[in-house]
């Protein structure tokens, strides 16, 4: 009965274990992007969370007096890219779709700066010289 | 009885035995898978800041026995450095030479390394480059709102560019000509980049990749031990355009070209690679230069050099400048030159 229960116990904990380690190893890891307004962290996004694309406007930078200047980010499927902007270069916007790594979206002139954890760059480069 | 009850007692406590073995070995299971789902994560054990500094987008990426506040760190010595060699910032050692009146300046060791290191540049490219361009790049602006200006201004601020009236003695420097100006901007982020690695590799780094707006100092390699891998732009190209790939650990990736900091007008294109003979956007077969170079001063200010000289002068300095590993010349025919070690993937 005792060695019974001894059995009972060990099979029931092998099945908790087993589950624990399931939700463990094959959970897929969450990529953030953080969203910095002139060196400040305002927004974290996870980029994984949720299948509906959205988009999130950022008002910020101070190239001109306007005080109005603004980047607006989409994100989707577990990526994101500055869309649109009334920044002088567009250099933001023509980074195209980020989904991760070390690259960060960097939009000089509105002070925007987006960077990334989790998950793999896709692009597999850690900086871009020049 | 009594003897009974204690037996009962000791069956008890062994089955409250049991069940307590079970949850340690449930726990100790636990804590190994726990350990093993950390050690394979460690490929995402780095650290990584991003920071709106010297102009542009500075990225400092670690890993190693390091934390956050060695991040700061770095990132407060490259702000000191930057109060060192600013032309812009008041009271910085550049801009108390460029306002002395002529007199000589006492500054930091590491300026007065800098600025050694820029006339050594200037020796070797005989003049071509050199440091005292200061007031012709203020004409310019290409930092801030760049146009071109008029013939009489241009040979105004010629007259003030003559790298032999520095004069550097320990760490005293004297600009003869009162109205000259130094500016160390061709080569000073690389020398901030290449401190703030020895820095970090000096605290616990076991790798690291300083990233000051495109000029690159590699410390190790990756955190999963592989190369760091550093994307060469594309001249003229969109942002995801590149040349390729090359892998480095332990050296430095410097580049220059004629479509940074560049503007159109009237139908002419004008870049910021100044030529100190004519004071105009020089005239060059060369329209990006990348360099690998053990150390990132020499790469950058020989990027710069080699956009100058062009690519026939430059391939012939090119191989015995020091610390030299490889080179990347894009040619205005649109050819790309590889020289010395380098893979372009």
């Amino acid at each position: 009965m005792k060695t019974n229960k001894f059995w009972i116990f060990v099979f029931g904990g092998v099945v908790l274990v087993a589950s624990v380690a399931a939700v463990l190893l094959w959970r897929t890891p969450a990529t953030y992007a953080r969203i910095y307004k002139d060196g400040e962290l305002t927004e974290t996004v996870n980029l994984a969370a949720g299948t509906e694309p959205f988009g999130l406007l950022v008002e910020c930078g101070n190239y001109d007096t306007s005080g109005k200047n603004f980047n607006y980010l989409e994100v989707e499927h577990g990526r994101m890219r500055v869309s649109s902007a009334d920044c002088p270069d567009g250099i933001c916007i023509r980074q195209g779709w980020v989904s991760g790594g070390l690259l960060p979206i960097v939009c000089l002139p509105n002070r925007l700066v987006v960077t990334f954890d989790g998950g793999g760059s896709g692009l597999d480069v850690d900086a871009v010289a020049g | 009885m009594r003897f009974k009850s204690k037996d009962t007692s000791a069956v008890r406590f062994s089955l409250k035995d049991e069940v307590a073995k079970f949850f340690l070995l449930l726990l100790f299971v636990l804590f190994i898978l726990f350990s093993v789902g950390c050690s394979d994560n460690r490929s995402d054990e780095r650290l990584s800041e991003t920071r709106l500094l010297l102009d542009t987008y500075c990225t400092i990426t670690v890993h190693g026995d390091v934390d956050n506040a060695l991040l700061d760190e770095a990132f407060l010595l490259l702000t000191e450095l930057e109060a060192l060699f600013s032309i812009t910032i008041e009271g910085s050692d550049v801009w108390r030479i460029n306002n002395a009146g002529g007199e000589p300046v006492a500054v930091d060791p590491r300026t007065a390394e800098l600025i050694e290191v820029g006339l050594k540049f200037s020796e070797l490219s005989h003049g071509m480059f050199d440091i005292t361009v200061g007031w012709l790049s203020r004409l310019w602006d290409f930092s801030g709102t760049p146009n071109v200006p008029a013939q009489s201004e241009i040979e105004e601020a010629l007259a003030t560019v003559d790298y032999r009236q520095v004069i550097v003695v320990g760490n005293t420097v004297q600009l003869v000509n009162p109205n000259a100006w130094i500016d160390l901007s061709a080569i000073a982020k690389g020398f901030m980049a290449y401190e703030i690695a020895e820095f970090l590799a000096a605290n616990g780094a076991e790798g690291a990749l300083v990233n000051l707006g495109g000029d690159i100092v590699a410390v190790g390699n990756r955190y999963d031990g592989s190369p760091w891998r550093v994307a060469l732009r594309k001249p003229f190209g969109d942002e995801g355009e590149w040349l390729g790939v090359i892998e480095v650990s332990w050296a430095c990736v410097l580049s220059s070209g004629v479509y940074q900091r560049q503007f159109e007008m009237d139908g002419g294109h004008y870049h910021h690679i100044l030529d100190p003979n004519t004071g105009m956007p020089v005239i060059s077969d060369v329209v990006s230069a990348t360099m690998i170079t053990h150390t990132a001063v020499i790469g950058e200010g020989f990027s710069t050099v080699a956009v100058l000289l062009g690519s026939e002068r430059a391939k012939a300095l090119m191989e015995n400048i020091p610390g030299f590993v490889g080179a990347v010349l894009v040619l205005e025919n649109g050819d790309v030159l590889t020289l010395g070690d380098v893979e372009l993937k």
